[in-house]
């Protein structure tokens, strides 16, 4: 499977993951945390999925009991930790801050 | 000149109002309908996935520009997520070659030099190594004998020589015999 491509969308939504490698995000959660644009995030996870990186699975609630429909979560797989940090590291001393002024 | 500018920006003001409540109020259509709009632009496989995960995800904006903003991101989002898949379904054929795959690999293998001559084949008649019949297959000696109507011909490299049909054999042949009128 081919890598993705490294962005600063993409690096910005990896932070968002590695900031609780364990807990698994919402896509709404995911927005709020990297302010990503809806627009760019959906296609990034589907990428992400595809390359292994993260693995999804839906709400477990009854969306009739609830009064909502179900969240789907995602979470980092091991293999898409490594990864994440292995690109998070490799971009330049100076991209942390780049990332946190947007 | 100064009252005319009053008015205008005072009905400007007013009419920017109410089309700014007027989008407040038509906001959480508007969102719904860019979602299912962006839903139906998806491929089938993903329709239903998407539906549930960007209702949940409307769900967690409260209603006003920023949903709709997020909607129409949705609707931006449906021909990426196309794309990514395309690009899946790509990657899965290369790992199982089929006819399409084998073609794209064969023509990321060509060099330009490849291409060239690729492209050259398609302009220029493919070269015959002996396009005529050079011997006479009825004649005791083998030689055509070409008489009658001759033909000037631009084949042999440009060179125009005349051509005609065999009285022996019948077939279609070159003379050799340069025209150079």
């Amino acid at each position: 499977m081919k890598e993705p491509r490294q962005t600063h969308a993409s690096l910005k939504v990896l932070r968002a993951f590695l900031e609780s490698p364990t807990v698994k995000l919402s896509g709404a959660e995911i927005h709020k945390q990297s302010g990503v644009f809806t627009g760019t995030l959906y296609p990034l996870l589907l990428r992400f999925e595809a390359a292994g990186w993260l693995t999804s699975e839906w709400e477990d609630i009854d969306p009739k009991e609830a009064g909502r429909p179900r969240k789907r979560f995602y979470r980092l797989t091991s293999a898409g930790l490594a990864r994440a940090n292995a690109a998070l590291a490799s971009v330049s001393p100076r991209s942390p801050e780049v990332l946190s002024w947007t | 000149m100064d009252m005319i500018w009053w008015i205008t920006a005072a009905l400007g003001a007013v009419a920017l109002n109410l089309i700014a409540s007027e989008l407040f109020a038509w906001g959480p259509r508007l969102s719904e309908c860019l979602m299912r709009c962006a839903v139906r632009r998806l491929t089938s496989e993903m329709q239903e996935r998407m539906k549930e995960e960007w209702v949940g995800h409307l769900q967690t904006i409260p209603p006003g520009l920023w949903r709709v903003v997020a909607a129409a991101g949705f609707y931006l989002a449906a021909q990426e997520i196309n794309v990514a898949l395309r690009v899946r379904h790509g990657a899965n054929q290369e790992e199982a070659p089929g006819d399409d795959s084998l073609t794209i690999t064969l023509v990321r293998e060509l060099t330009i030099e490849d291409l060239e001559r690729l492209a050259d084949s398609r302009t220029k008649p493919p070269k015959c190594p002996d396009p005529w019949p050079s011997t006479c297959q009825g004649a005791s000696d083998g030689q055509h004998e070409v008489g009658g109507a001759l033909y000037p011909s631009n084949r042999f490299g440009g060179v125009r020589t005349f051509q005609g049909h065999c009285g022996i054999c019948g077939k279609w042949v070159d003379t050799g015999e340069i025209f150079d009128c």
